[in-house]
């Protein structure tokens, strides 16, 4: 390392040179990075989280859905509206990228009536061509696969909802298709309110923020440090050099991003604050030191003299640093915080390198000026610290029992921690964002899919009447509004056309003649396989608490493993069973129908008071007795058929004429493969695993934190009495999240592990200089004074220059980001406290075994 | 030469030299494959991935008279065994389910949808009519071929916005379509193989690609039997759509 030294001191332009070549050669790649917040794609298609879900998009052809929400002063059943809905939708069908779309006017539907079968679009060709219209309006608003699901219960809004092709950015598609409906919307004078919902436009919202966030935060943390600096050194030359030196480092790091085509991400919009925050105490170490030495110096020899001085405790708080992150990029699956780690790793070891060969080749060009510190004088500077130093020195043990204690109620909040995973948790809950999604969420299903997969013979009777007793059962869960797109619906429809009911049919045989109307149809590729034997049910649902939704999931998971076997058991023993099924079906359209005044028990004791028949001939005696069933039912609850469409109800009621009913657990195969996926078992797998990576993240950190300040300090003691104050510090991180509720997300996540990396250098430091001066002989005493006026400033400026660069990250428009800026300041502010006052006291009481007396 | 002679040596070359109409050339494909009273015939119908392999094999069994009646049922695989279709007309559908053991008519917009998997629609599968539904115009025409653009009519509900049809000159038979929507090219049928039985021409084997999903279709025809009476027979009726394929 000598010679290097010796080269960058004596060949300054040379050196300056190739710092420019590298930059230039670096930073070109920075014209090479893309947004990508999908977080699905944080997730490698092999990775355990991504795997299926990946699979059942390319198997299925589907994506998150685009929805786009229409809001109208009059009805949207006119026929002047829906004609422009049926041209947005066809028009928005041509849009590249999208590969299906779903409205009012482009779905399909199918009635029976007196021998006739009608498989035809809900609305003709030709709008003029509808006979019936106030027939058809009350049509649509009484069956529930239309009402609230295409059409609004007040029938003012609608919906269209548009698929993206898989192998495209969905957030990409959903720029163009809101394009497309806004210049529709303006070319036809339209008066109507539009809403853009689903995760490819809440993307689109959150690469707004990154957007505005880059380009508002880098230039303000720049300024942060550039003032936090100006005030510690009076000098513009001793301000902008480290502040330059990390610049330029930054933008080599995240042109090493484009280089490796890693996307950029929410993640991504923290990485220049952090590294312009981090990367510049390595700066203002050397420029400290320099200043220093050159009062009594040569510039040459003065800056030889800082290089070798301060190259090892600032290589050991580099790779310190680096180790943070890196531990963050080794103890993740989700790429988007390995390349986080990654790309702030090199970052370090950027602003390290360029430390080394940008600082002293512009000190030795323009050597002149001196650094001096405004009104504090170094007398009373020195005044500050000695005082600092006595009274850690008088109360020594009251400081460890006070940070004992405050560790001790840390570690009591830190139990109150929660997890949170959601795209929404990015947005202020009155942002546009937040506002849409809730209208959206409170007038139709909601945004987010939960998707249940299953492998096996679909187009058998038993297969797709496990999948409506499993469908049925999750809706009753999740509160019985939200109907599912599924095969069994469209099954049960087909038969409707054929013998009147609505229901799976008995037997595998009919099943296969049904499955001849759809067989080819695009429209069910979604739902159903080329090859029959694999299927999908997908679930629209709100944002929900992270609790609810985890129960949910686990409730999906817990089902499909329960009828993965099932046995089929005969009616007549079955009976209770039928009747429990049927309320909670009978409930589920209830819900949705909004008629609320209807308990479960009520239609439960209904039921016990209707007859239980134990055999039916044929499909006519069974179609005759649902419908004394049904028409019961309407004049017990005093319902009419506009409140809840026959057709609904006969569903409904379509297991009580079942011939078997299907329990779990038997011996039955019936599934060969099952799973849950989709952006809510996305959202819960992910809190799942931050705990686990958390806890590897730190393991890692704290491992190579010990390894490095041993070898620093040439003692394994020294190494863990260092991890002291910065696991105090990482303890009353997670109190703090605890006591004000903030949640662990996967951006407050990497907390912990950058505040060892970072923080461990105020320690190192203290540990550094305290050690130098023992080993020059001074008596601990000395030492310990001696170190506190030396190194005091250097720790209090390093860590407020820092912690202000975090807390500029508070002005983000992304949320978790604000947390995570707010935590970090006060992370770095504790760490330096730490060092300068339960680092001490306990050098003081452990002195003898550290051999410092 | 007399002036008779010379006005009809003129007519001759005057329609030489301007050939048939789109229109004509369109006639002429239509009759030289609808020419019989009626035909039955047993077709082997494959499907598979364009770039892939065979996905599965059935057949059927044809009946059809006239420009729209048709009678389709399925023998093979088994589990479609004796499904029936019979088109009345345009308008008029029925369907047949042996598993329920009923007939049901069909009303709207099922003809343009993909027969039972393949990529033929309700509509093409069992028929070569055009001029209904679009005008025809000569595009090009050399020695062997004439290729046609059928632009479909204003008031059709025909799928296809435009449709290319290469006719082989000699017998006005087609060669192959190319099926456009706007200005994307949705389909390809290639007639592979034709013969002449009697005085008929038959299209023995023909191969449907979609281009959008990859996926071909394959129809090779056999036993093909013309004007034999079927209308007399009760082929195009519900009694005849419920009895078993033999």
């Amino acid at each position: 390392m000598d010679k290097f030294f010796n080269f960058v001191v004596k060949k300054p332009f040379l050196t300056l040179l190739g710092v420019i070549i590298l930059l230039v050669v670096f930073s070109a790649g920075v014209f090479k990075i893309y947004l990508d917040n999908d977080l699905l794609h944080w997730f490698s298609k092999k990775s355990k989280i991504g795997a299926l879900n990946y699979y059942v998009n390319e198997r299925f052809e589907s994506n998150n859905p685009i929805i786009v929400m229409f809001t109208l002063e009059e009805d949207v059943l006119r026929i002047s509206n829906l004609i422009h809905i049926r041209r947005m939708s066809k028009e928005g069908k041509e849009i590249e990228g999208i590969v299906n779309v779903i409205s009012i006017t482009e779905v399909d539907d199918v009635k029976s009536t007196s021998g006739e079968m009608i498989v035809d679009k809900l609305f003709p060709d030709n709008f003029e061509d509808i006979k019936d219209f106030e027939g058809l309006k009350k049509y649509i608003k009484s069956k529930e696969s239309y009402n609230g699901s295409l059409i609004s219960k007040d029938g003012k809004s609608t919906v269209i909802i548009l698929q993206p092709s898989p192998e495209k950015n969905a957030d990409y598609v959903a720029l163009k298709v809101r394009k497309f409906i806004d210049s529709y919307i303006k070319e036809n004078n339209l008066n109507w309110k539009v809403y853009y919902g689903g995760t490819p436009m809440l993307l689109n919202s959150i690469t707004d923020l990154v957007v505005r966030d880059l380009r508002f935060l880098i230039p303000l943390v720049s300024f942060v440090v550039f003032a936090v600096l100006f005030v510690s050194f009076r000098s513009i030359k001793a301000t902008l050099l480290p502040l330059i030196t990390v610049l330029i480092g930054t933008a080599c790091a995240m042109g090493v991003m484009g280089y490796l085509k890693l996307p950029l991400t929410t993640f991504g919009v923290a990485i220049p604050v952090i590294l312009i925050a981090v990367g510049n105490a390595y700066g203002i170490h050397v420029i400290n030191e320099y200043h220093e030495k050159k009062k009594n110096n040569h510039v040459d020899v003065a800056l030889l003299s800082v290089l070798k001085r301060t190259f090892i405790p600032i290589l050991m708080s580099a790779l310190t640093t680096f180790g943070g992150f890196l531990s963050i990029a080794f103890a993740n699956e989700m790429r988007s915080a390995r390349d986080f780690g990654i790309i702030s790793a090199f970052g370090v070891i950027f602003s390290l390198i360029f430390t080394l060969t940008f600082i002293p080749p512009v000190l030795k060009l323009f050597p002149k000026g001196k650094v001096s510190f405004g009104k504090l004088t170094e007398e009373s500077e020195h005044n500050i610290f000695s005082w600092w130093a006595r009274f850690v020195f008088k109360y020594k043990k009251w400081i460890v029992l006070f940070f004992a204690g405050i560790a001790v109620i840390s570690a009591y909040f830190l139990t109150k921690i929660q997890i949170k995973v959601d795209y929404l948790s990015y947005f202020d809950k009155k942002s546009e964002v937040a506002i849409v999604t809730d209208h959206i969420n409170k007038t139709f299903d909601g945004s987010f899919e939960l998707k249940l997969y299953t492998k096996g013979n679909v187009l058998d009777s038993t297969y797709l009447r496990t999948l409506q007793i499993i469908e049925e059962e999750l809706r009753f869960m999740a509160g019985g509004k939200t109907r599912p797109s599924s095969p069994v619906s469209i099954f049960a429809s087909l038969n409707e056309g054929i013998t009147e009911i609505p229901m799976i049919p008995e037997n595998a045989y009919e099943v296969e003649n049904l499955y001849f109307f759809i067989d080819g149809n695009e429209s069910i590729k979604n739902i159903l396989s080329s090859d029959k034997n694999e299927c999908l049910i997908s679930f629209l649902l709100p944002s929900m608490e992270s609790s609810t939704r985890y129960e949910l999931v686990k409730k999906a998971e817990k089902l499909l493993n329960e009828y993965k076997n099932v046995s089929i058991i005969d009616r007549k023993v079955a009976k209770e069973k039928i009747y429990s099924f049927v309320s909670k079906m009978i409930l589920n359209r209830m819900q949705r129908a909004s008629i609320t005044n209807i308990s479960l028990k009520d239609i439960e004791n209904f039921l016990s008071s209707i007859e239980f028949k134990e055999r039916f001939k044929n499909y006519e005696e069974k179609y005759k007795y649902l419908c004394e069933v049904a028409n019961n039912f309407y004049s017990t609850f005093g319902l009419k058929t506009a409140d809840i469409s026959k057709s609904d109800l006969l569903y409904g009621l379509s297991p009580l004429v079942w011939d078997t009913f299907i329990y779990p657990e038997g011996n039955t195969l019936v599934f060969e493969k099952t799973g849950v996926a989709g952006l809510m078992k996305l959202f819960t797998d992910v809190e799942l695993t931050l705990l686990k990576n958390q806890l590897i993240s730190l393991i890692l950190i704290v491992i190579i934190v010990v390894v490095l300040n041993t070898i620093t300090f040439k003692s394994l003691l020294e190494g863990f009495i260092s991890l002291v104050p910065i696991i105090f510090t990482v303890l009353v991180n997670f109190g703090i999240m605890g006591l004000f509720k903030i949640n662990m997300d996967f951006i407050t996540i990497t907390i912990a592990s950058i505040a060892v990396g970072a923080g461990i250098d105020y320690t190192i430091h203290f540990l550094s200089r305290y050690t130098h001066e023992i080993e020059n002989g001074k008596n601990y005493e000395e030492a310990f004074y001696h170190t506190f006026v030396t190194t005091g400033k250097g720790i209090v400026f390093n860590s407020l220059s820092v912690g202000l660069g975090f807390a500029v990250l508070n002005f983000s428009g992304i949320l978790p980001l604000r947390s995570f800026g707010i935590l970090m300041f006060v992370t770095m502010v504790v760490s330096a406290l730490a060092a300068l006052t339960l680092l001490p006291a306990l050098i003081i009481y452990l002195r003898r075994v550290l051999k410092f007396y | 030469m007399n002036r008779l002679n010379l006005l009809i040596l003129l007519t001759l070359l005057w329609a030489t030299a301007f050939g048939l109409s789109g229109q004509e050339v369109l006639d002429k494909v239509e009759a030289s494959l609808t020419g019989y009273s009626d035909q039955s015939a047993t077709a082997e119908v494959t499907l598979g991935k364009i770039d892939g392999g065979v996905e599965e094999t059935r057949i059927m069994k044809l009946w059809s008279a006239g420009k729209n009646r048709r009678v389709v049922k399925f023998a093979s695989p088994p589990n479609v065994r004796d499904i029936g279709i019979l088109v009345k007309s345009s308008d008029e559908m029925y369907i047949y389910l042996p598993a329920y053991k009923k007939v049901r008519r069909i009303q709207g917009s099922m003809k343009d949808q993909n027969f039972q998997g393949t990529d033929f629609s309700y509509r093409e599968i069992g028929s070569f009519e055009y001029s209904d539904n679009y005008d025809s115009r000569v595009v090009k025409e050399d020695e062997k071929n004439i290729t046609l653009e059928l632009s479909k009519k204003p008031n059709s509900d025909a799928f296809y916005t435009r449709i290319i049809m290469y006719v082989d000159k000699e017998n006005y038979l087609p060669l192959k379509l190319e099926m456009y929507v706007k200005e994307e090219a949705r389909k390809v049928l290639t007639i592979l193989q034709r013969e002449k039985k009697e005085k008929y021409w038959i299209l023995t084997h023909i191969r449907m690609e979609d281009l959008l999903k990859k996926h071909y279709t394959e129809i090779k025809m056999k036993d093909v039997i013309f004007d034999t009476g079927l209308e007399k027979k009760g082929v195009f009726s519900e009694r005849f759509l419920e009895q078993p394929v033999k």
